[in-house]
């Protein structure tokens, strides 16, 4: 009568319809950087192997759907599916089980063609008689056999490998590093034992104190070439920690740029491969042993005793109270003969 | 067009118009002319009624879509900033003194047993390769296994220091390295929460842009009608008036 109507109508649904798509496409987004942000975790995060496991299926977790849709049962485990299964009654060979009555011993229940007697015998009746199955919500595993509820099962859970960058990886990467370096560092350490050996017979010290100064020195210098070595592999494994984690960071960027997760899992898997294939910065060693001057004593020995290259007070005993310099810290005493 | 007042508007009207015809009924026009106006006025104004009805129960609609609008997004938002607090608790928990400092300790550790491991060998051997190896020459061995210990144990507390040093920063599985990664995923809930926040936020700002129907009052016809036939009808009991006045005052 008055006339009255919305003079927005037309306005307003196009408000509230884009309101409606702006919420899905935001659920949509929020899903996709979700699913993205798992699969790089999944990618890059450390993650423990885990052996195979095999346990009995705990029936208190199956919870069976409540509207019939099989697909909405929750714990169920893997391989199987929730299944609803009817329950089919005893019988008799003979038929006319309509006419029984509940005698003494029926466990089951009788009455109609198809009332349930799934369990329990009976006198009654006629022919052979077959009892019938329990039904209800159950599991089904691959082959189609039906477990109804409280069924044991055997529930295996397979063996899940390492995942993601681990210790393992880093501590290969670093073993990588040790045993390019550590051979190299015991090769130069046998090499300068050798010469010292040398030195010290030539200048005929092997038996003083210039010989255990040197020699401690020596060993000083091995543990901390040998440490050396361990710091600078540590070191260079965390800087493969750092770049990873950088990787990671960049490929989350990219994920919130792209929004799409299965270029970003890609991505992520390619980097993943790309620092698994990290090799460590392995330079040639240097050397790790400085010289050992034993020269200035054996350049006196030498003078003292041409054409002698090893003089030992043991067996030079004229030389007993030869004092001389060396290139070592401290002074250089020979021993007497005991 | 049912209602009492819409039909006695039009009764009033199309008597009205009949009356124009009729002259016996002339002396109807002034009744006939108020109910018209009457009934035009009535139904105006319940033409206003229903059309502020109208618009409160469309503000009404309106303003419960605003309310479930922000109260889902205002839940959402909580749920969101939940999660970004726990990312950055967690996060928290990681770099704290006592969490920098186990693991700092924990790496000096590990370091100083993995640079001990393989160390040098011991002074019996150095001992003995240097020709110290006779029994009675304890002078020698004694003194020479003094001073390879002595280096040794100098070389163990470089060691200890170098380990020491190392596990603060800057390489694998040191208090530096931890911290940092820590603060990494944290950065990574962080910065995903506060992206959905500002998704969700968006999508209310695109709710709120939602208008209430605006109602506006659309023509009467029958109030028309009626007003315009009172109209007339007011007009011919004037000219009835007028031309009666006029012998008289000639």
């Amino acid at each position: 009568m008055s006339g009255s109507a919305p003079s927005n109508n037309q306005a307003v649904q196009f408000e509230e319809q884009q309101a409606a798509q702006a919420q899905q496409q935001e659920a949509q987004r929020q899903a996709r950087l979700t699913q993205g942000q798992a699969a790089i975790n999944k990618i890059f995060d450390f993650s423990a192997a885990t052996p195979a496991l095999t346990s009995n299926y705990d029936w208190s977790t199956f919870q069976a759907p409540t509207t019939g849709d099989a697909s909405t049962a929750s714990g169920v485990p893997a391989g199987y599916k929730a299944t609803y299964q009817n329950p089919t009654p005893g019988h008799y060979a003979s038929p006319g089980v309509t006419t029984y009555a509940a005698n003494a011993g029926d466990t089951g229940q009788r009455g109609g063609t198809y009332s349930p007697m799934a369990t329990g015998t009976t006198t009654a009746g006629s022919g052979a008689y077959t009892p019938g199955t329990a039904g209800g919500w159950g599991l089904t595993d691959a082959s189609g056999k039906f477990y109804v509820k409280g069924t044991p099962i055997s529930i295996t859970t397979p063996a899940q490998a390492e995942g993601g960058f681990g210790p393992s990886f880093y501590k290969n990467y670093t073993d990588q590093i040790l045993n390019y370096y550590q051979p190299q560092e015991a090769k130069q350490y046998s090499e300068s034992k050798r010469d010292l050996l040398y030195s010290l017979a030539n200048s005929g010290n092997i038996n003083s104190s210039t010989a255990a100064d040197q020699t401690g020195e020596l060993g000083y210098e091995d543990a901390l070439a040998k440490a050396s070595i361990v710091a600078n592999a540590n070191q260079q494994t965390g800087n493969l920690q750092q770049q990873i984690q950088t990787n990671k960071e960049s490929l989350i960027n990219q994920l919130y740029a792209t929004e799409d997760p299965t270029l970003t899992a890609n991505l992520a898997e390619s980097s993943a491969n790309a620092s698994k294939l990290t090799t460590p910065n392995l330079t040639p060693a240097a050397s790790f042993f400085a010289p050992i001057a034993v020269g200035a004593t054996s350049a006196l020995n030498s003078a003292l005793y041409p054409g002698q290259p090893y003089a030992s007070p043991f067996t030079q005993p004229q030389q007993a109270n030869v004092t001389s310099a060396s290139g070592s810290p401290g002074s250089s005493k020979v021993y007497q003969g005991a | 067009m049912c209602d009492p007042i819409s039909a006695a508007a039009l009764a009033g009207s199309v008597a009205a118009a009949g009356g124009g015809v009729a002259s016996a009924a002339a002396s109807a026009l002034p009744l006939l002319s108020l109910v018209g106006s009457v009934g035009a006025a009535g139904l105006n104004y319940m033409g206003q009624q229903q059309t502020q009805e109208a618009e409160q129960n469309a503000n009404d609609q309106w303003v419960a879509y605003q309310k479930q609008a922000a109260a889902t997004a205002q839940a959402k938002d909580a749920a969101n900033r939940a999660k970004a607090t726990a990312a950055e608790q967690t996060t928290l928990n990681a770099v704290s003194p006592q969490s920098q400092e186990a693991n700092q300790q924990a790496a000096a550790g590990n370091l100083n047993t993995a640079m001990l491991a393989g160390g040098p060998a011991a002074p019996d051997a150095n001992v003995a390769v240097l020709g110290g190896g006779d029994p009675s020459n304890t002078a020698v061995t004694n003194d020479m296994a003094q001073r390879i210990t002595g280096a040794a144990r100098a070389a163990q507390g470089r060691i200890a220091a170098l380990a020491g040093m190392t596990s603060y920063g800057g390489g694998y599985g040191d208090m530096g390295q931890l911290a940092s990664s820590a603060i990494s995923t944290g950065n990574e809930g962080i910065s995903l929460a506060s992206d959905f926040r500002k998704g969700d936020t968006a999508t209310l700002g695109v709710a709120q842009q939602v208008q209430p129907l605006a109602f506006t009052q659309g023509s009467n016809i029958a109030g028309t009608l009626a007003s315009q036939l009172a109209n007339i009808a007011g007009s011919a009991y004037g000219s009835k008036l007028k031309a009666a006045a006029a012998p008289a005052t000639s």
